[in-house]
């Protein structure tokens, strides 16, 4: 009797316990994410996977992509479920548009789960495909002028229109929750495909960075490229053996894919430079030379310096064989001149590739018509004068021709047709009773380009 | 069963979940939360001969609800954020329940330990089954990095309604456990070092959860043929086997992540933990000893320190490197001298 009472005693207990942790039922999406997107094509399979609070237990989810007004259902083709966690395939629908989109998950009808720029959908991935690479950011919060600067690079990133955009690591200098958050909100202004990666600083609030981001390694496939992100935080600057091994393993599954590399810690070192790869850089080097890999890019030192795959640094050259081994200048930390081969300023990098050969990754600094060996791009030279009504003027004050840049215009109505005075609309979407145009013009260097939307038939003259 | 597996619930379970947790969501000296963690291990270093003298004592009917309950509540309290979230290295009502947590945790190990010496609970079948229990917990990780803290409430639970109080006929019989056996402690050290680097290898992948489940199964294993057996001899072969596995790890890393070097870890750790927790126990006389967990803590500590800085990885070997020789000379002696002796 005693011992049926100490039983039901502890079920009730127990049952308490198991209630309090596990409800009210919470489902999260793992991936894909802001920082870790699926980069596909209409008709491609993506794999969403979740995670539910109460194992083994998945409501029905309906899954959108949005953007803006454009709305469209995934339909699901498969599941797997597991203890945890589910994965849906689902099937990218074929008459989506190009562009950035929010994935949402609807539970039932009163719940949704969301992760804004997700999914990025591409027609073809350009024989020129380019990328803009930042590390060690500034820190946000605080008198705001880090919000204001990290603002400027989102809005130069915006204007030059890599097909992607790789944030290398710091971050988020404190690693505060509200950081993070102002960090996210900044990330998803970016119009490109946004990866990111981990830094040691991401380890003072290592936390926030898994909230938001969720794996400190991951690769992203975006048709022939394969973008793998490596941590080498880990608070002491290295390689882990499990993260090698899974390394190799993407390496194996390279599919007539180019892999490029992104991972904080600079993987070659001058004497005396402190911060790199302690631990198997060799056999990172060994495998980045096997698998091909082009370019490298690392963060940590807040300067610009180059090594080839032997490790020599390079200052006279940016244009050798094998692997560039590239550390790119703070976006907006302290800059440190020991560990700058190049004019010391905030910036970032402007990656270029051609049928998966590097064809650039310096930048022309001193304008002498010659690319420097490891100079990056300067923040704050490439501009946006709004004008009156609908005209803008970018002023580059750059050495550097961007073709294909994109410039946002928008019309005060969704009724009237207009055109571009120059370049061609890439795209255009009505949003709350105006339409939003995305023109491509070509940039020139150190130029002044006015563009402006100029009526050409209204529903009045019909 | 459940006794045991309070028993070993401080150092399977509370101790290895906070240094996971430390190790694969970080940790800040520098503030107030980093030291909440380490505070309660300072205050029961330093008085724990003083609790473990009073253990008969310390369990009465009150002790064990107020123990039992303030556990149970500090653990689901510490746990129910972080079943779907991440330890935040700075949240102060973390680190408080956390060590709220660790002091219940500790008196729960001791007065499960006073509970088996008074019941003489036999060691044979309920320890090999509560370190495969501990186990399976810790399986569940692979799911949730967190969850030990959840089974620790659960146990806590089990302690409110399942301890009984001392009777004071029995305290009088009942002596402290003797001294036990150094080398013994030495190797359970050594073995803390090994699963403490498997965590810090995998971090945040949660694979780390089945490597750590397969050392308490294997673990249960062990201690159940060290017992059915009753092969002692085989003991100093035992700590050799032991400090090869993790040499091995140190000279070739890759070996640290096989499963056979997790199985032989586990299968040492629990043919040893008999001669570390009482090596005078028996059927008849189950009077155990907590002091090995400071050599188990340490070394997952020490696991910390070392696997941060890979790259001495050297020195990992220094340290094992006299007591591997030292270790293969004692073998060899009681070896020789068992032959002789028969």
């Amino acid at each position: 009797m005693l011992h049926k009472k100490k039983f039901v005693l502890t079920a009730a207990f127990v049952a308490i316990a198991v209630i309090w942790v596990v409800f009210p039922v919470r489902i999260d999406i793992l991936t894909p994410r802001l920082g870790i997107p699926v980069i596909g094509q209409a008709g491609d399979r993506v794999s969403i996977v979740v995670k539910s609070s109460l194992p083994l237990y998945f409501p029905a989810i309906r899954w959108q992509l949005r953007s803006g007004e454009n709305q469209y259902a995934l339909p699901i083709i498969a599941t797997h479920t597991g203890f945890a966690s589910k994965e849906f395939v689902v099937v990218l629908p074929s008459d989506i548009q190009t562009g950035a989109y929010s994935l949402l998950g609807q539970i039932r009808e009163e719940r949704q789960i969301e992760h804004r720029k997700a999914v990025h959908i591409y027609d073809s991935v350009p024989e020129n495909f380019s990328m803009v690479q930042l590390a060690d950011l500034p820190t946000l919060g605080g008198d705001g002028s880090g919000d204001q600067l990290l603002q400027q690079i989102i809005s130069e990133i915006n204007i030059i229109n890599p097909n992607v955009v790789l944030f290398t690591g710091d971050i988020a200098y404190g690693g505060s929750w509200d950081q993070y958050r102002r960090l996210v909100d900044a990330m998803a202004l970016v119009d490109a495909p946004v990866i990111a990666v981990a830094g040691n600083h991401e380890y003072e609030g290592w936390a926030g960075y898994l909230h938001y981001f969720n794996e400190p390694y991951h690769a992203v496939d975006y048709g022939r490229y394969k973008f793998i992100s490596l941590n080498s935080g880990h608070s002491r600057d290295q390689m882990t053996q499990s993260q090698f091994h899974w390394l190799l393993d993407q390496f194996q599954q390279l599919q007539d894919q180019t892999p490029v590399v992104q991972i904080h810690h600079p993987v070659h070192h001058s004497e005396g430079q402190r911060g790199y790869v302690h631990v198997k850089a060799d056999e990172l080097v060994a495998l980045f030379k096997k698998y091909g890999v082009p370019i490298v890019m690392s963060g940590h030192w807040h300067g610009d310096m180059v090594f080839d795959e032997q490790g020599n640094e390079r200052r006279d050259t940016w244009d050798f064989p094998g692997t560039a081994y590239v550390a790119t200048t703070t976006a907006g930390a302290d800059l440190r001149e020991a560990y700058s081969a190049s004019p010391l300023h905030h910036g970032y990098r402007l990656i270029r590739l051609k049928n998966n050969k590097l064809e650039s990754y310096t930048y022309d600094y001193n304008g002498d018509g010659q690319r420097d060996a490891a100079a990056s791009i300067p923040v704050g030279k490439l501009n946006v004068i709004r004008g009156n009504g609908n005209s803008v003027t970018v002023h580059n004050e750059l050495y550097e021709d961007f073709p294909n840049a994109k410039i946002v215009l928008i019309s005060p109505d969704t009724e009237t047709q207009w055109q571009p005075s120059q370049g061609r609309i890439l795209r255009q979407m009505k949003r709350d009773g105006e339409t939003v145009f995305e023109i491509l013009v070509d940039l020139p260097a150190n130029s002044k380009t006015t563009i402006a939307l100029q009526a050409t038939i209204t529903e009045a003259s019909h | 069963m459940l006794t045991y597996v309070l028993y070993f619930q401080f150092a399977f379970m509370y101790l290895l979940t906070v240094v996971m947790g430390l190790v694969v969501y970080g940790s800040d000296f520098d503030s107030v939360t980093g030291w909440l963690y380490v505070f309660p291990l300072l205050l029961i270093t330093v008085f724990h001969k003083w609790v473990w003298s009073l253990r008969f004592r310390l369990k009465t009917a009150n002790s064990i609800r107020i123990i039992g309950t303030a556990g149970a509540l500090a653990a689901l309290f510490a746990y129910a954020p972080l079943h779907m979230g991440y330890w935040d290295e700075h949240a102060i009502a973390q680190a408080l329940w956390m060590a709220v947590l660790g002091m219940c945790s500790y008196f729960i190990s001791v007065m499960a330990a006073a509970e088996i010496s008074e019941r003489r609970l036999s060691y044979r079948y309920y320890a090999p089954g509560a370190l495969a229990l501990i186990g399976l917990f810790w399986l569940f990780a692979v799911y949730y990095p967190m969850i030990g803290l959840f089974f620790l409430g659960l146990m806590f639970i089990f302690s409110i309604v399942w301890l009984s109080s001392s009777q004071n006929e029995y305290q009088e019989t009942i002596p402290d456990s003797a001294k036990t056996d150094v080398i013994a402690k030495y190797t359970i050290f050594v073995l803390a070092i090994d699963i403490g680097c498997i965590i810090w290898d995998y971090q945040v992948n949660t694979l780390w959860a089945f490597y750590i489940a397969a050392v308490f199964i294997a673990g249960g294993i062990g201690f159940f043929i060290r017992l059915a057996y009753n092969s002692t001899p085989l003991e100093q072969t035992i700590y050799v086997a032991a400090i090869i596995n993790f040499s091995l790890a140190v000279v070739w890393p890759p070996y640290l992540l096989w499963g056979l070097h997790t199985v032989v870890a586990g299968w040492c750790m629990g043919y040893l933990l008999p001669s570390t927790i009482s090596p005078s126990a028996t059927q008849e006389n189950t009077s155990l000893s907590l002091g090995w967990v400071v050599w188990f803590f340490m070394g997952l500590v020490l696991s910390n320190a070392w696997y941060a800085n890979l790259q001495w990885a050297f020195t990992r070997l220094i340290v094992v490197l006299p007591f591997l020789i030292l270790g293969i000379i004692y073998a060899a002696y009681r070896f020789a001298a068992a032959r002789h002796h028969a």
